[in-house]
């Protein structure tokens, strides 16, 4: 049912994002992957994903400046992004929402609650 | 005219010669004067004109007339030298005319003007103006006319010659006035340069000058202190050898020198080209003399008797600013060490007290940073954990299960534990962001209710919920009330084993007030001190394994207190335990 939505997962976290590509998978999604930011922004233009589950504390390029490039980028400006972030004050889920993001959930992360918001920002 | 005039006879004339005198003698100031001589002579000459011309360089003004036409035009002048009026001026010698028709000298500025007479004013030999009388008949004056005119003359010159001395002594008092304003400005400033520049500044205005210098003796030499008609580095370097130059000369005498005509000085030094006279006088303090007071022109003749004293004068309030200026120098380094060693403590009080703020901060960005780094392999453990205990990546025996789920709530154990430690960093560096709004807390506490009860099921504990009826809305942060709700419920219902959980709550007059109590182990009185520090749980090895952080009532006490409230306990061991605590009802 969810029939191969393709979701590109930004972390520069192998292991991080190896796990949520498995969720992924393992839940009927495909996934793509990108270790930073640039990557995640020129991945996200070539194979116009679903979703974008984004990730903040990135070196080079945060997380929110590449919401925001996303957003303004003709090609990936509708795409709804999820940030995954370390970052659980509830200022940095303000600066998301603002940064562009649809919704926000913090590491580590229950993988239930995880799989209803991509639910969710695929709707 | 000629006819009454006549017969009028000597009395009259002797009579206003009588009341010029007295009006001379009643006023200082030259115009009343010259107003009212004209209005006592015209007496005598009815139809005539009577005017009074002062001479002014090269000119004859109008200064005062009966009946003239042009009087009070500005513009209206006669040469020196020209008609009969610019020819008394000129000569000094009076002219009795009674046909200007036939005097050559006559300019015929005035066509229907038959006879006049005219006489010059002096004072000190020099005409400074002229009286002239000027008539349409022919005849109309004789010589008695003439010598009545010159006598009036002569009163006007006197008077004149007083008014002018008055002047001068006015000049005095104004210049006395100044020395006066010039020891005031020194009584009110400690500064030397400021005090020596008013001096300049009060003497520019009395004196004709080129430049003038305040130079000080210092190690056999003047050096210029202050001054004016000079560039900076001109003042700068503008100094002088004691003994040598007029300045020199007056720092090693102790005397004031006029010279005025600097060319006829055989020791004169020149400083500007543009130099003709010099006056220096000596800036002493009793016989020591600590400076010149230094005035130069460009133009000869420029100073006298006057300006001598005005200047010594000025050169005196100079000498007590350069005493008053050295005292304060020595109070002032002496202030300037003081200052000094209060800086250097101050100094290491600050860099202490700097290092203790950096160390705060260093600790609570370490506190923050490790909590976000620690995040990042905390999601893979725990991500990693759930997955193969929740069969996702292929079966897995039950005794493997229960072990990874042990992994997995020990995992979580050290998650909040991460996130109470940055609360409570947050809390302690008053960094902790809260979103007062309207809240409802009876509709909270019914909601809330729901998943209290629901854990007291799982353990066979009753739950109550008592609360008013009429309670009203407060200000308040949800999610933080529910964070201490959260905390106070799950202590209760970890160490209660049988009975009951009870929430109260209570509207008092500023505040709300609500309980969370157990039936459980209870905590000792001196226990009880402890509860609400860091780190301090009471029952150690009963909280770690209930999942405690030893966190938790330290930060429920900060969100409290953010609340305004306050936070106790009541407990009996072995009978249970009330936490307590309140809301201010005026937050905004």
């Amino acid at each position: 049912m969810v029939g191969g939505k393709k979701i590109l997962v930004v972390d520069d976290e192998l292991n991080v994002r190896k796990l949520v590509s498995f969720i992924l998978t393992s839940n009927g999604y495909s996934a793509i992957e990108a270790s930073d930011a640039e990557e995640g922004i020129e991945k996200a233009k070539q194979e116009k994903p679903d979703l974008i589950v984004l990730d903040v504390m990135m070196p080079n390029m945060d997380g929110f400046e590449a919401a925001q490039k996303l957003r303004s980028g003709k090609k990936t400006k509708d795409i709804p992004i999820l940030m995954l972030s370390s970052r659980a004050q509830f200022e940095d889920k303000m600066k998301g929402i603002d940064a562009g993001a649809m919704d926000y959930i913090t590491k580590p992360f229950d993988r239930n609650e995880f799989l209803e918001k991509i639910k969710e920002c695929l709707e | 005219m000629k006819k009454s005039n006549s017969q009028k006879g000597q009395d009259s004339i002797f009579g206003t010669l009588y009341e010029t005198g007295k009006v001379i003698n009643s006023s200082l100031d030259i115009d009343v004067i010259i107003n009212n001589i004209l209005m006592l002579v015209t007496e005598h000459f009815k139809g005539s004109e009577f005017s009074f011309l002062s001479v002014e360089g090269n000119k004859l003004i109008l200064k005062g007339s009966i009946n003239h036409p042009r009087w009070g035009d500005k513009d209206y002048h006669i040469p020196v030298g020209k008609g009969i009026t610019g020819n008394v001026a000129k000569t000094g010698e009076p002219i009795l005319s009674n046909d200007v028709r036939k005097d050559k000298r006559y300019i015929g500025v005035r066509p229907k003007m038959l006879s006049e007479l005219c006489v010059p004013i002096k004072v000190d030999n020099k005409v400074i103006g002229v009286l002239n009388l000027e008539s349409k008949d022919a005849n109309a004056f004789n010589e008695e006319h003439l010598k009545f005119i010159s006598a009036i003359a002569d009163q006007t010159a006197v008077a004149i010659k007083n008014a002018n001395l008055y002047k001068s002594y006015a000049d005095t008092v104004k210049r006395l006035s100044n020395i006066l304003e010039s020891s005031k400005t020194i009584n009110s400033s400690l500064k030397l340069d400021k005090v020596l520049n008013t001096l300049i500044e009060i003497s520019a205005k009395e004196l004709k000058y080129d430049s003038i210098a305040i130079l000080l003796t210092s190690e056999g030499r003047l050096y210029a202190k202050a001054g004016l008609g000079f560039s900076k580095k001109e003042l700068l370097t503008y100094n002088a050898d004691i003994g040598k130059g007029v300045c020199g000369k007056v720092a090693e005498t102790g005397k004031p020198m006029i010279e005025n005509d600097v060319s006829k000085c055989e020791f004169y030094i020149e400083q500007s080209s543009r130099t003709k006279s010099e006056m220096a006088i000596p800036i002493k303090y009793g016989d020591k003399v600590l400076g010149v007071y230094n005035v130069e022109s460009d133009q000869l003749n420029s100073f006298d008797k006057n300006d001598l004293l005005f200047v010594s004068a000025l050169a005196e309030q100079a000498a007590i600013a350069i005493k008053n200026a050295e005292l304060f120098e020595e109070v002032e380094k002496f202030n300037e060490r003081l200052r000094q060693r209060v800086e250097e403590a101050t100094k290491e009080l600050k860099n202490a007290n700097e290092e203790l703020l950096r160390l705060n901060r260093v600790k609570t960005d370490f506190v923050s940073i490790v909590s976000h780094e620690l995040r990042t392999p905390m999601t893979s453990v725990m991500g990693y954990l759930s997955l193969v205990h929740d069969g996702e990546v292929g079966p897995v025996n039950p005794q493997q299960k229960e072990f990874l789920g042990i992994a997995h709530d020990e995992s979580k154990r050290l998650y909040r534990l991460i996130n109470d430690l940055l609360d409570i960093q947050k809390i302690e560096a008053k960094k902790m962001i809260y979103l007062f709004k309207e809240f409802d807390i009876v509709k909270f506490l019914n909601d809330y209710s729901r998943e209290v009860e629901r854990q007291c099921r799982t353990k066979g504990l009753q739950f109550k919920l008592e609360m008013p009826e009429n309670v009203p809305k407060i200000k308040a942060d949800e999610d933080k009330i529910r964070q201490v709700m959260t905390n106070l419920v799950s202590n209760s219902v970890k160490f209660t084993s049988a009975g009951s959980i009870k929430i109260g709550l209570t509207a008092l007059k500023d505040c709300l007030q609500v309980s969370v109590a157990d039936t459980g182990i209870g905590v000792s009185k001196e226990n009880q001190k402890l509860l609400f520090e860091k780190f301090r749980q009471v029952n150690m090895e009963a909280s770690r394994q209930a999942g405690g952080t030893g966190l938790g009532l330290a930060i429920v006490k900060g969100l409290v207190e953010a609340h305004g409230g306050k936070i106790w306990i009541e407990s009996e061991p072995g009978k249970g335990s009330k936490f307590t605590f309140t809301i201010s009802r005026s937050l905004h």
